[in-house]
């Protein structure tokens, strides 16, 4: 019994600095329209940027969420931003970025891999799909019509946008890259 | 009350073991006659082998690396080969299961060989390797069944989400009732597939499949009299 009552207080002593620790970061994330913004801060300050959260502009955030954070609550923040299939299936300007085989895995665009632009476009018709040029797409990036939300690596994008989530699909086709088969999907 | 709580933990774990055994009973099995197919056929092929190049002389079937990479790992990782081979049965499971969870109820709904329930049928064949080691007549074929198997298993799922994918894009284009000859397509491509042995192969087969789906949606354009819009 005594060497119960002994181990137990050594428990104690030993349990006692964990709980004495100041508490962890917390994490939380904060969707936009067009983008997910994961957080890690303590809990006072992640309440404190929600709130701030709920009153931004949508207008006035897009694309410069990150320093918003960082002007108004400092580095003590750590802020990193996402663009997920969550937040692109939120209202508004979105942008979901694939090559043409995941996308047509993932159902997002019928299949079209290795046909011509012209053959491809006639099957992305068939389904209400529009396909545009890399002039029709820069230009209608540069109206603010479509906002790319990371730069498009991979070189085939598509392109979600519109008032309601999945209102309109366009597929950006990049042109052949050097080196590849012809036969791929080109403008 | 501490024999309580200890009684309490032994059965937790006796439950939760007899849960686990439970579960993997059924694979089980097809691994243990994995198993034991592949050291049968290993020891009647090595015999053959072996006299093929007693006295210090090549047949004209020579033995593929002799002594040494495949034909020693062949003979001796039994337990490694069928370890590898369960794990890419136990991802490609995995990764089928998340597919038909995830996708929508059009691409959960889709018949004949692009379904769950044929699918995972088929994942079974695949990792059964029984009856393709009863045709392998040299330990570099031993090798090879059991390399296309781990191949066919890591690209079933890529194959399950493009077939259920087309035949819901070809639902779509015919207003849900698509003609029996684009479905007798479809369940064609459902079930294409060359034997792969590595990653290289496993790509070109994945690219040929894909571009035979968008040949057959190009066609199904074309026929519709469908343009540019």
């Amino acid at each position: 019994m005594k060497k119960a009552v002994a181990l137990l207080i050594m428990a104690t002593a030993l349990c006692l600095p964990a709980f004495a620790a100041p508490s962890a970061p917390e994490m939380a994330t904060i969707e936009l329209d067009d983008r997910a913004v994961v957080l890690s801060a303590d809990r006072a300050l992640l309440e404190k940027i929600s709130r701030w959260a709920a009153e931004l502009e949508p207008d006035a955030a897009r694309g410069r969420v990150e320093d918003l954070i960082r002007a108004e609550f400092g580095d003590s923040v750590e802020v990193e931003v996402f663009e997920t299939g969550r937040a692109a299936d939120a209202a508004g300007v979105k942008t979901i970025r694939t090559t043409l085989r995941a996308g047509a895995m993932d159902g997002l665009i019928p299949p079209i891999e290795g046909l011509s632009a012209e053959r491809a476009k006639s099957v992305l018709g068939m389904f209400g799909f529009s396909a545009l040029t890399v002039e029709e797409f820069e230009s209608l990036t540069e109206q603010g019509r479509i906002r790319l939300l990371a730069g498009a690596r991979s070189g085939r994008v598509a392109v979600i946008h519109g008032p309601d989530a999945f209102d309109a699909v366009v597929i950006h086709l990049m042109p052949e890259e050097a080196g590849e088969p012809s036969g791929k999907v080109a403008e | 009350m501490i024999l309580k709580a200890a009684k309490f933990f032994v059965v937790a774990a006796l439950a939760a073991a007899a849960l686990a055994a439970t579960a993997c009973a059924s694979a089980r099995n097809v691994t243990e006659s994995n198993k034991t197919a592949l050291s049968r056929r290993t020891r009647e092929v090595q015999r053959a082998e072996l006299f093929r190049v007693s006295r210090g002389r090549m047949r004209p079937v020579p033995v593929v690396f002799s002594q040494h990479g495949i034909y020693q790992h062949v003979l001796q990782n039994h337990e490694l080969i069928i370890g590898e081979h369960t794990d890419y049965f136990g991802n490609a499971m995995s990764r089928m299961g998340k597919f038909y969870a995830e996708s929508g109820p059009e691409a959960r709904r889709a018949g004949g060989s692009a379904s769950m329930e044929s699918r995972m049928k088929e994942l079974l064949r695949i990792y059964d390797l029984e009856p393709a080691l009863e045709k392998c007549e040299t330990l570099y074929e031993i090798w090879q069944a059991v390399e296309e198997s781990k191949s066919a298993m890591e690209a079933l799922p890529a194959r399950a989400a493009m077939a259920a994918n087309a035949a819901v894009w070809a639902s779509e284009a015919y207003g849900g009732d698509p003609p029996e000859s684009v479905s007798a397509q479809l369940e064609e491509l459902a079930v294409r597939w060359q034997p792969a042995r590595n990653v290289f192969e496993i790509e070109k087969n994945m690219k040929e499949l894909a571009e035979a789906y968008a040949e057959m949606f190009a066609g199904i354009a074309a026929e519709r009299g469908e343009g540019v819009k």
